[in-house]
């Protein structure tokens, strides 16, 4: 598997260690496994680990309703 | 008044167009009077009085529509959170002695569908009228207890209708508000927004809660619908403050920020005051004892990092004192009392002179300004998230599990973490998965322990008591 997106998914365990499968979820936020309490967690933890500035606007749904889509946001801010 | 029918009657013939509530639809006030008459007909009609009826609440307008049918008919609405566990349903079923629900299979089960269309008759609505009684139970709201059970605390009409009375006068408020809803209505807190709007003549917005997940998400929201108030948990505004969202976008129309629930961290307070020096800021103190609020807080400027806020001073139509450093209330937003509880009622709230008191159990100071300041609860409580929690009330439901020998639970004030600290009797895999899995399945969303720690042995103090200071220190 990808680096990022193993890493991606070992963050999101630390902060829901009950949910097993990441990777079919596209419904992160909508279904409210990610809360807002979470939601602040995985920026710290995803700045910290990939070393990228999240800015406000990219905390929408798109991307963080699935692993993809925070995929595909961090290597875009990591470039 | 006597009823809280009634802000609704008297605002639907002033501004009969108006929007009242906006979900991903939107009622205006007119035809929300016509649904809650509809409601309160179909009851009347199946001679429900003076019940309480369970509501499972969502984020959506039909909820309230329901609790002002049950008003209207002279019934009590009781509050619920369709997600809480099994027992604690049970549990607020039995101590509230909960006849009826609205599409609940358990209990006797009424029809909200059949409910918003059932044919008014004006004659009913005439003799509901005639029997209203300010006294009269409005809801019946449950809270964290101590024993692991939850408590009901009655509201009646007077409470509600005094506190929107104090609460408007304090504050000055306009007609034609535009508040946005955050707190679930099975929260005390979100009584504040539904009886605030119906008062001002204004709207509420309800928009759906993952909107809150994501800060950019949620202001843009409040810009869309030109949002100017709210009363919000802090945790709710933090969120916002912590992703440096304000410096991206602000909520344009928004002239007031008030706060309750919880204690506001004064870093990220200071990023909303700084971005937004033309709205207030107020703190809120309140307990789910007292319908509304009874002290304020206007904050001014930038507040040391380590500064306490006031609770401040009482609003309009509230005496607020001290008695040995307990805080005090009397005023007419004191509750009945806790339903089926004479006991703890006889404890916690005192009839003089026609006159209700509360006795808080928080504890407070007062500053130099003549503000009360609190200090701190009397028992294990805790503010998480907004709600009101007792640790024992988490420690009571995890010990029953059958793996659990000892357990504490403590909180991270600094964090916002609920910890609870276990041993176990037997061989555990994954230990910490299995925990909190069940901390899921049993406690309501809110009580689940944010860490879970597994310990060799409990550490005891030196009367044999768990070591909640000891542990304290490792948190």
């Amino acid at each position: 598997m990808d680096n990022v997106k193993k890493q991606i998914i070992s963050i999101l365990s630390g902060i829901r260690s009950d949910v097993k499968d990441w990777e079919s979820n596209t419904q992160l936020v909508h279904s409210g496994i990610l809360d807002s309490l979470g939601i602040v967690e995985l920026i710290g933890e995803l700045s910290d680990t990939f070393d990228i500035e999240i800015p406000p606007q990219e905390i929408v749904y798109e991307n963080f309703d699935s692993v993809e889509g925070l995929v595909k946001m961090v290597e875009r801010l990591s470039e | 008044m006597k009823n809280v029918f009634e802000l609704l009657e008297s605002a639907s013939l002033t501004c009969p167009e108006r929007l009242l509530f906006e979900d991903v639809e939107g009622v205006n006030y007119r035809d929300a009077l016509s649904k809650v008459s509809s409601v309160a007909c179909y009851l009347w009609s199946k001679g429900i009085r003076k019940q309480r009826i369970l509501v499972n609440v969502g984020r959506d307008f039909s909820t309230l529509l329901l609790f002002f049918g049950i008003a209207l008919s002279g019934n009590c609405y009781v509050p619920m959170d369709p997600t809480y566990p099994e027992q604690r349903k049970k549990d607020i079923v039995d101590i509230g002695e909960v006849a009826y629900g609205f599409d609940c299979p358990e209990l006797e089960s009424l029809s909200a569908k059949e409910a918003f269309s059932f044919p008014i008759n004006e004659a009913d609505i005439l003799e509901m009228k005639a029997a209203f009684n300010a006294e009269d139970p409005l809801y019946l709201m449950f809270t964290s207890g101590s024993t692991g059970k939850p408590k009901g605390v009655m509201k009646c009409h007077r409470n509600v209708l005094a506190f929107v009375d104090n609460f408007v006068s304090t504050f000055g408020l306009e007609e034609g508000v535009r508040i946005c809803n955050q707190t679930p209505f099975s929260f005390d807190a979100s009584a504040k927004d539904i009886y605030l709007t119906l008062k001002l003549k204004g709207t509420l917005y309800i928009p759906d809660k993952t909107k809150f997940a994501l800060p950019k998400v949620i202001v843009d929201y409040l810009n869309e619908k030109q949002v100017d108030t709210i009363l919000w948990v802090p945790s709710a505004l933090t969120v916002i403050a912590k992703t440096r969202t304000l410096n991206y976008i602000k909520p344009e129309y928004l002239k007031r920020v008030f706060f309750i629930g919880e204690v506001f961290p004064a870093k990220y307070l200071n990023m909303w005051t700084a971005a937004m020096p033309d709205t207030h800021f107020v703190n809120l103190y309140g307990s789910t004892e007292i319908a509304g609020a009874c002290l304020y807080h206007e904050v001014k400027g930038e507040l040391p990092i380590d500064a306490s806020l006031p609770t401040g001073k009482p609003l309009h139509g509230n005496e607020v004192k001290l008695e040995d450093g307990e805080i005090c209330v009397c005023s007419d937003q004191v509750a009945l009392g806790y339903y089926n509880d004479p006991e703890k009622t006889a404890s916690t709230f005192r009839v003089e002179d026609g006159k209700r008191f509360l006795h808080t159990g928080d504890f407070a100071e007062i500053n130099d300004d003549g503000d009360i300041v609190f200090h701190a609860r009397k028992d294990f409580q805790i503010k998480h998230m907004g709600y009101r929690i007792e640790l024992q009330d988490i420690e009571a439901v995890m010990s029953s599990l059958d793996y659990v020998e000892d357990c504490c639970c403590l909180y991270n004030q600094d964090k916002g973490k609920i910890v609870l600290f276990v041993t176990l009797n037997r061989e555990l895999e994954n230990a910490v998965t299995v925990i909190s899995n069940d901390a899921r399945e049993k406690l309501p969303y809110y009580m689940v322990p944010n860490i879970v720690r597994v310990l060799p042995v409990m550490p005891l103090n030196a009367n044999g008591k768990i070591d909640r200071n000891g542990l304290k220190k490792s948190l």
